[in-house]
């Protein structure tokens, strides 16, 4: 688990997946969210975001709420594991912004 | 007003069809269901839906089909029907631009998914092409000794051999209409070196 943190990007998907689901939310909500998250910029596909869904569960880094009943749209969440993840990428984020801005000098106008 | 056509469309040649169902969607024409080669349309305002094609990963009544066809439906889409493996979604294109898939992995996995239904295709053809074949070279050795065969056990071998012939070129043929969804993939593969 520890080897994979920080050493590999996460995809812009997954790391909005795991941003969305630090509150509880269903695939429909998460869309929803990441696209606007991102100002319009980032629209999930449903076939997409099934397949990040599956990985990321399958990963344990989200996790699948009991649902009640099988009618009701199954809603995810983030785990221990999927914070530290999203925190590492963060700090990945953080770097390629940093070095951005010192060589091709900040925001240009 | 139902309105039905046949039109015929092979295996890797699912983004013309696509094309084409959205071209008579733009017209006033919603596809309202399939069934392989047989299409069925309904008038409705023009371009109200935009349609999507994709081959699953199992049948459409397979359980983890089932699962995902619910959370696409849970997301707006709309399931019009299946054949074999494939299935028509549509959704209204006021909702926006509508697509299955948003980055190039999970185009990739698609279009591998109909590269390998295609070689199983032809890997199946090409066993029946041995096992008729072989067949045939055991009738013509059972019946009268070698090469030396009667006059019925040759002709048997003729019609086996072009059977198996038969087979062989229809696999080749299979190969063939996949040909353009490879090229695709090989785009997709360079483009995933430097994009997500």
């Amino acid at each position: 688990m520890s080897a994979d943190k920080g050493s590999l990007a996460l995809t812009e998907a997954v790391y909005y997946i795991l941003l969305s689901l630090h509150e509880p939310m269903h695939g429909y909500g998460i869309m929803q969210n990441v696209e606007q998250l991102s100002g319009g910029r980032v629209i999930l596909a449903a076939g997409t975001l099934y397949g990040a869904i599956s990985t990321l569960v399958e990963r344990g880094w989200i996790t699948a709420l009991p649902g009640e009943s099988s009618s009701r749209k199954k809603e995810y969440e983030i785990t221990a594991s999927g914070r530290s993840a999203a925190r590492a990428e963060l700090e990945r984020l953080k770097e390629l912004v940093d070095n951005g801005s010192r060589i091709m000098g900040g925001r240009q106008p | 007003m139902r309105y039905s056509c046949y039109k015929f469309f092979t295996i890797g040649q699912h983004e013309k069809e696509e094309h084409w169902l959205n071209a008579m969607a733009a017209k006033g024409m919603m596809l309202a269901q399939v069934g392989g080669i047989k299409y069925w349309f309904e008038e409705d305002t023009p371009g109200k839906y935009i349609y999507r094609l994709e081959m699953l990963n199992h049948p459409p009544d397979h359980p983890e089909s089932v699962a995902y066809i619910k959370f696409l439906e849970e997301t707006g889409i709309e399931v019009i029907g299946s054949y074999i493996r494939w299935v028509y979604y549509r959704r209204p294109a006021e909702d926006g631009a509508f697509e299955i898939y948003s980055d190039v992995d999970s185009k990739i996995r698609h279009f591998k998914r109909i590269t390998a239904f295609a070689n199983v295709l032809t890997i199946i053809l090409g066993i029946v092409a041995i096992i008729i074949v072989s067949a045939g070279y055991q009738v013509t050795g059972s019946n009268g000794g070698g090469r030396q065969g009667t006059g019925l056990a040759d002709s048997t071998l003729t019609i086996l051999l072009v059977e198996g012939g038969l087979c062989t070129l229809f696999a080749l043929i299979i190969q063939s209409f996949v040909l353009p969804v490879r090229k695709s993939l090989r785009r997709l593969k360079k483009e995933q070196t430097y994009r997500e």
